[in-house]
């Protein structure tokens, strides 16, 4: 699909979902009942007008060109296996930081990050980095910012594991 | 020039040498230089990762390291141009042209030198500018009610969004994701939930913070996965003798740098142009007025003067509409607009009377960059340089570690790590898909701001939207925000009149 087609598609729907739920919006008890609705709504319009517009010019253009996909720069055949691992290390880092805490998750995260994409061959030197980072980061944070990271918390991991009972 | 003025700008100085804000401005000069370098962290990105760890400090020491970081990246940006063709940030494209074709003729030295020269004196010219138009323009905008800031923030808005032509439509859209996002969580004004879907952590709406990390930050090191292997390893000069000038190099360059020093500074004031805009202008003002225009792009040392200077001016006059109107002309003074606002400070016009201890030494602290920055970019050059030979593969999984920790100061809470994912996903979307994310940005920014203006102005006016056009101001103000979006097809149309003739 050409990518301004796919830039229309998303604004047109994104504006439409946006609307839908502005109506959803309570009414103010104080003053005008839809002031909380008036600016989302306006944003809506916009955004579903200008992916008309979008898919519209696009159209032209395709026409123009006698269709066709709109060129696209080379790129590396693994790039998909990094983006889609750096995602899901990202959304697992999120869930594990307060329980685990922050060298144990770090440690983790960092770890597994650099293997992905500094590649498992250089094993060594991503031991190295994850360690040095994750240190020398809370000794920032903790001496010279004042900022406490969480710690490991077993009652918390024990709850997001269903393990019930104290040791 | 007042004397009120010597009075402020002297306790400015007196703010800025204070030796904590003095040491963090040597740090953030040397941070931003470094990252200025490496290509894929220009400063938004830069400021925007180390935006929480100013959390910590007095607010003047905080803009002062956050300007330090931008001056410094504007000197930084061009080191990967002239060492490896790539420039660390958009600006420094046209430092690419010549300042390459010099390093590759043995000239890196002079090239390093006259770039950070030029930056120096780009920089200091554009500071005293700076401090002549800053109170006048603030004095001016103490004018301004509701609907003269609604319809300001429309402008500075559509000028961001209509830089080009083919871009217009999607900076428009990139606009309004922006303004959406900010419309999350209880509303201010009436206490209702928006758009929360029943959860407790986006009551409170979404962080400014997290979406600038997450789509400069996070976004941009996923676009920059697609080519991580194809780029390969790059090897970068390491050895230099003495970094300056010969006497015939500097009376070729110390022209174009006065030149082209005003036209940066007039275009950085301009809400959207940015610095790309400006060292571009600037190198073909230079190869149009040259005598030997066939040199430029062949490693001649003004095509690199010239752009440097406009580049540096730029960041300086950037930060008059930001200071003065509080509205932001780039993505990254709204970083540093926003910054503001988390101390709980109201960047505009009152910012000068009262806090004068920041506006000044802000501003003083400026003067001070570009020394410590010209100290930083010539004798330790060599040194700096190093960075670029981090290898990207080992560098990014760092900088997505800093932005994770970054976004964690916010709240001390990790809930956000999931909302800085997805946001760094819209970012890579809106970048695979060439939706300019600056637009975003300065709406996630003034959005707020925007909507309550809004609702005044209409509650003012009790609700008719000739309100908007109440004053002289407003109806320049809305000329301009048509001009703006009407000036990439008049543009183009003089163009191709031009091209038919």
């Amino acid at each position: 699909m050409r990518r301004d087609t796919v830039v229309g598609v998303f604004s047109t729907v994104l504006g439409g979902f946006y609307g839908a739920e502005t109506l959803r919006i309570r009414s103010a008890t104080i003053g005008n009942p839809w002031a909380p609705r008036v600016f989302p709504l306006g944003i809506a319009f916009f955004l579903i007008a200008l992916g008309v517009a979008v898919l519209a010019v696009d159209r032209k253009k395709a026409a123009r060109e006698g269709g066709g996909t709109q060129g696209a720069n080379p790129k590396d055949p693994g790039y998909a296996k990094l983006i889609v691992g750096t995602l899901v290390l990202c959304g697992a880092y999120g869930f594990l930081f307060e329980p685990l805490g922050y060298i144990l998750s770090t440690l983790c995260f960092m770890f597994l990050l650099l293997m992905l994409v500094n590649e498992p061959k250089r094993w060594l030197a991503n031991i190295v980095i994850t360690f040095v980072f994750t240190f020398a980061l809370w000794g920032a944070f903790v001496y010279v910012f004042d900022i406490m990271l969480p710690p490991f918390n077993p009652d918390t991991v024990r709850e997001m594991f269903g393990l019930g009972g104290g040791i | 020039m007042e004397s009120s003025v010597i009075n402020n700008l002297l306790l400015g100085f007196s703010v800025a040498v204070k030796w904590q804000n003095f040491g963090m401005m040597i740090v953030g000069s040397a941070l931003g230089t470094v990252l200025g370098m490496l290509p894929g962290l220009g400063p938004s990105t830069g400021i925007a990762l180390l935006l929480p760890l100013t959390f910590v400090m007095t607010p003047e020491m905080a803009l002062i390291t956050m300007c330090a970081v931008y001056y410094g990246a504007m000197f930084g940006g061009s080191r990967s141009s002239i060492l490896l063709n790539i420039p660390g940030d958009g600006a420094a494209v046209a430092s690419c042209f010549d300042g390459y074709p010099m390093a590759q003729q043995g000239r890196a030295e002079a090239a390093l030198a006259i770039s950070a020269i030029a930056s120096f004196i780009g920089g200091l010219i554009s500071c005293v500018a700076f401090v002549a138009v800053a109170v006048p323009v603030a004095r001016f905008a103490l004018r301004f009610g509701p609907p003269e800031y609604f319809v300001l923030m429309v402008f500075a808005l559509a000028a961001t969004a209509a830089i080009s032509k083919d871009a217009l439509l999607k900076g428009l859209i990139s606009m309004f994701i922006g303004l959406m996002i900010t419309t999350v969580g209880i509303d201010l004004q009436s206490g209702v939930q928006r758009f929360t879907f029943g959860s407790v952590e986006l009551q409170s709406g979404i962080d400014f913070v997290v979406v600038i990390i997450g789509v400069y930050g996070l976004g941009e090191i996923l676009k920059e996965y697609q080519t991580l292997r194809i780029k390969g390893e790059t090897h970068v000069q390491k050895k230099f003798g003495r970094i300056w000038i010969t006497w015939e190099e500097w009376k070729r360059s110390w022209l174009p740098i006065l030149r082209q020093t005003p036209v940066g500074f007039f275009i950085g004031v301009l809400p959207g142009a940015g610095g790309t805009i400006a060292a571009m202008m600037s190198y073909n003002n230079e190869k149009q007025i040259s005598k030997h225009p066939e040199e430029f792009g062949k490693g001649a040392i003004e095509g690199l003067a010239a752009p440097e200077a406009a580049n540096n001016a730029c960041s300086i006059g950037a930060m008059i509409p930001m200071f003065t109107l509080g509205i932001p002309g780039s993505g990254t003074t709204a970083v540093m607009l926003g910054a503001l606002m988390i101390y709980g400070i109201q960047p505009g016009p009152l910012l000068f009377q009262n806090n004068p201890e920041i506006a000044w030494g802000v501003i003083a602290s400026l003067f001070l960059s570009s020394v410590v920055c010209a100290i930083i970019n010539i004798p330790l050059a060599g040194l700096l340089v190093r960075v670029l030979a981090v290898p990207p593969r080992v560098l990014y999984p760092l900088v997505i570690g800093m932005a994770f920790l970054g976004v964690y100061t916010i709240n001390y809470s990790a809930a956000e790590f999931v909302l800085l994912t997805l946001l760094g996903l819209l970012g890579y979307f809106m970048k695979c898909y060439k939706i300019p994310t600056a637009p975003l940005i300065l709406a996630v920014v003034v959005g707020s701001s925007m909507e309550q203006t809004f609702r005044q102005s209409l509650l003012m006016s009790d609700g008719s939207p000739a309100v908007f056009f109440r004053s002289s101001i407003c109806n320049v103000l809305w000329l301009l925000a048509v001009l703006s979006i009407a000036w990439p097809f008049i543009s183009d149309w003089r163009q191709k009149r031009k091209r038919s003739a």
